[in-house]
């Protein structure tokens, strides 16, 4: 009896598996594409290279159009790019993938997780290779260097900009051309435009980018300069979620819930029952998109404090892994260099509404008649000199789950005043930075 | 005196009856109206993800939301289709899914039964090592089992996505409670009138606990069909993956997704779940009615 049930059970799984591989179709992200046969060099095969990624959706098209165009151009490199689920998906598999010696040469990773993987020595050094940085846009490179060594280079970045709706600015009597400016008027502002009941001037999502911008724009950081605390303690945060709090209390701001804080905002926005909103750069297609003809929107830089304006970015680097054979990491490096030039570096910011990250691509041709025929695309351009992000940290992600819980409690549940939420984002995190 | 005594009696008799009836009547109205409540807030959900999937994907972002959609649009499951080799996904759901089952049953229904009317030195102890397994959360497991399945170098196939899962230590545990309701002299009786244990199994036992059975396999083909992190983990191949991944792979970057087309993937995805639980649902309430077990 046992010995039938292990046989029929044997056979059961042999039968599905053979099935199953025999019944895959090829396609364009095949792991095993047929070999070339050139003629001049009939020994020569293409090095076959694994890239992991996380773009889902639209930003898969813009994925495989560039790895399809890579493979094409030459005929030394194979890449086979492979979309890991979402960007935390992707940390976790690739720290699995490491342990067992599966990594593939490459990752396109959040930026704010690179850090982990540089501190275990599982990213390559990329300053060993012909890697120029100076063309890079400064405010995007935090993310890239651990201990000396360069361990990234930008691949799609974004930032937050303003978003209004130029209709409710002239039924308010403001001028549609120059929107707020500082956070002051900002306040100022969405007082003006709110409607009790119909309409709210301003939303923004609470979670830790929008708060960054401002706890930098009032001259915190999120983790001081020397790694050891959170950067916000001594009055910046206080001031941040305190403008958040009067103007939640007033009626002239809406936090959207969230889980959900982006499609509520964007979906806020399109529908008119918003005037200003804080969103990615990343939305823009998909605002002009659902707006339409509805209503004419501009875009802004995020409000500064009377001057001063830090802006946070988003996005993610390519990095290399370091154990794998030179011959592949030499083969992945040209797929790097590649990638990161500035023509695709273009190609990738006009597909996508990711901010070019070098000044070459800024200045090139091809974005200058862009921001020309579509001026909104050039206020995060213009913004990028504003750009810092002060969250590399190794332990960010538990901190930033810390910071974020407690600005909830204040902001959204109003369980907790400003000086309590900071205090107790202190007491929270400092087993974090003292381990 | 007789007279007049029936009559007094009959007359709050009958209005007693009477409310008695509506009494009934209420109770049933009101029982009725909380279930069709119950309904819709379940059937909601199901009912906004077709509804979602066949809009336009700027309809399915306005405010206020539209329940039908103003124009029909059949293309999101067009577009799901070609955003990735979905058949391939399909199949290969299909294809794990049914064989996880087919090993389950296989492992579970004797486990079951030996657990529950076998005597053996031990038995208790081995149960409790089976229990065990329950309470180890997959996120603690699933790094030793990839480091397994690499070193037996069976990542790039379908093996890692079965074999963790061809016993169900719930499925033991829900079978064998089962089974000890059921009294002794049934399985003597077989085996008196000459019936090996696998014509015991098979002929006396599995009808007995065919309800308990299929809550099993289909409270374990929920779990696999939907399952996302562990195909994930130990797959790096379009043509090893399974819907789950295809539906995730269709959500954009920073809010960046066509809504109409992500519910398309899962009523695709969906859809089988619902056949199936239709199909079962008489013989789930008569095992939940019956073990108590929910």
């Amino acid at each position: 009896m046992k010995k039938l049930m292990t046989g029929l059970c044997l056979t059961l799984l042999s039968m599905t598996v053979l099935t199953a591989c025999g019944g895959g179709q090829q396609t364009s992200t095949g792991s095993n594409p047929a070999p070339e046969t050139s003629t001049e060099a009939p020994k020569q095969e293409k090095v076959q290279v694994n890239l992991w990624h996380a773009w889902g959706g639209s930003s898969q098209e813009i994925m495989d159009q560039l790895i399809e165009n890579y493979n094409a151009s030459q005929d030394q490199v194979e890449v086979t790019a492979t979309f890991q689920g979402s960007y935390g998906d992707l940390s976790s598999k690739l720290q699995t993938a490491i342990a067992a010696g599966n990594q593939p040469e490459a990752a396109i990773l959040e930026r704010s997780t690179i850090i982990n993987f540089a501190r275990a020595g599982a990213l390559e050094d990329l300053n060993q290779y012909d890697v120029d940085m100076s063309d890079f846009i400064p405010g995007l490179l935090s993310s890239t260097t651990y201990d000396g060594a360069l361990v990234s280079i930008p691949a799609g970045r974004s930032m937050p900009i303003l978003y209004y709706n130029k209709e409710h600015f002239k039924e308010v009597g403001l001028d549609p051309e120059s929107p707020p400016a500082t956070l002051e008027e900002l306040k100022e502002y969405a007082e003006r435009l709110t409607i009790p009941g119909e309409r709210v001037g301003y939303e923004s999502p609470t979670g830790i980018w929008n708060f960054s911008h401002l706890v930098m724009t009032y001259g915190g950081r999120l983790v001081n300069e020397e790694a050891t605390d959170i950067g916000f303690a001594d009055g910046a945060g206080v001031q941040a979620l305190s403008l958040w709090n009067s103007m939640l209390k007033a009626g002239t701001m809406k936090a959207p819930p969230p889980a959900e804080a982006d499609v509520t905002t964007l979906r806020d926005f399109v529908s008119g029952r918003v005037s200003m909103v804080s969103l990615s750069t990343g939305g823009l297609t998909i605002v002009m998109n659902n707006v339409g003809d509805a209503f004419e929107f501009g875009t802004a830089f995020m409000p500064s404090d009377n001057g001063h304006l830090v802006v946070p970015t988003g996005g993610a680097d390519i990095a290399m892994m370091a154990n794998s054979s030179q011959d592949k990491k030499d083969a992945m490096m040209d797929f790097v260099q590649w990638v990161t030039s500035t023509e695709q570096n273009v190609f990738i910011s006009k597909s996508s509404g990711y901010v070019p990250t070098r000044f070459s691509a800024v200045e090139s041709e091809e974005m200058q008649a862009l921001y020309l025929e579509n001026p909104l695309y050039k206020v995060a351009v213009d913004q990028l000199p504003y750009a810092n992000d002060t969250d590399i940290y190794v332990n960010w992600s538990q901190v930033s789950r810390e910071i974020t819980q407690q600005v909830e409690l204040n902001v959204l549940d109003g369980s907790i005043d400003e000086e309590t939420a900071i205090r107790q984002i202190q007491e929270a995190v400092s087993p974090l930075f003292n381990p | 005196m007789d007279r007049v005594g029936r009559t007094s009696v009959q007359q709050p008799e009958i209005s007693r009856n009477l409310v008695f009836k509506l009494r009934k009547h209420a109770g049933l109205a009101i029982e009725s109206i909380l279930l069709s409540v119950l309904a819709i807030l379940f059937v909601f959900p199901f009912l906004w993800m077709v509804l979602t999937a066949l809009k336009s994907p700027e309809e399915a972002l306005i405010f206020p939301p539209t329940l039908m959609p103003q124009t029909w649009n059949f293309q999101s499951f067009a577009e799901v289709w070609q955003s990735g080799p979905f058949g391939t996904y399909l199949t290969n759901s299909v294809v794990i899914v049914a064989a996880i089952l087919a090993a389950q049953l296989i492992t579970a229904v004797p486990s079951a039964y030996v657990f529950a009317k076998y005597r053996f030195k031990g038995k208790e102890f081995l149960f409790l090592l089976v229990l065990l397994t329950m309470i180890i959360p997959s996120q603690l497991t699933f790094v030793p089992l990839y480091l397994m399945m690499s070193e037996w170098q069976l990542l790039d196939s379908l093996v890692p996505l079965i074999l963790p899962f061809v016993v169900t230590p719930f499925g033991i545990f829900l079978l064998r409670q089962q089974i000890l309701q059921i009294p002794d002299e049934l399985f003597e009786a077989a085996k008196i009138d000459g019936a090996g244990e696998g014509r015991t199994m098979y002929h006396v036992l599995l009808p007995m606990i065919k309800p308990a059975v299929v809550t099993v396999m289909l409270l374990s083909f929920i779990t696999h069909w939907n399952d996302y992190f562990w195909p994930l983990v130990m797959t790096n191949t379009m043509e090893l993956r399974t819907l789950p991944l295809g539906v995730a792979n269709l959500k954009g970057l920073e809010g960046n997704s066509k809504w109409n087309v992500v519910m398309a993937g899962n009523c695709i995805l969906a859809l089988p779940l619902l056949i199936l639980f239709m199909l079962n649902s008489k013989r789930l309430k008569e095992s939940i009615a019956f073990t108590g077990v929910k």
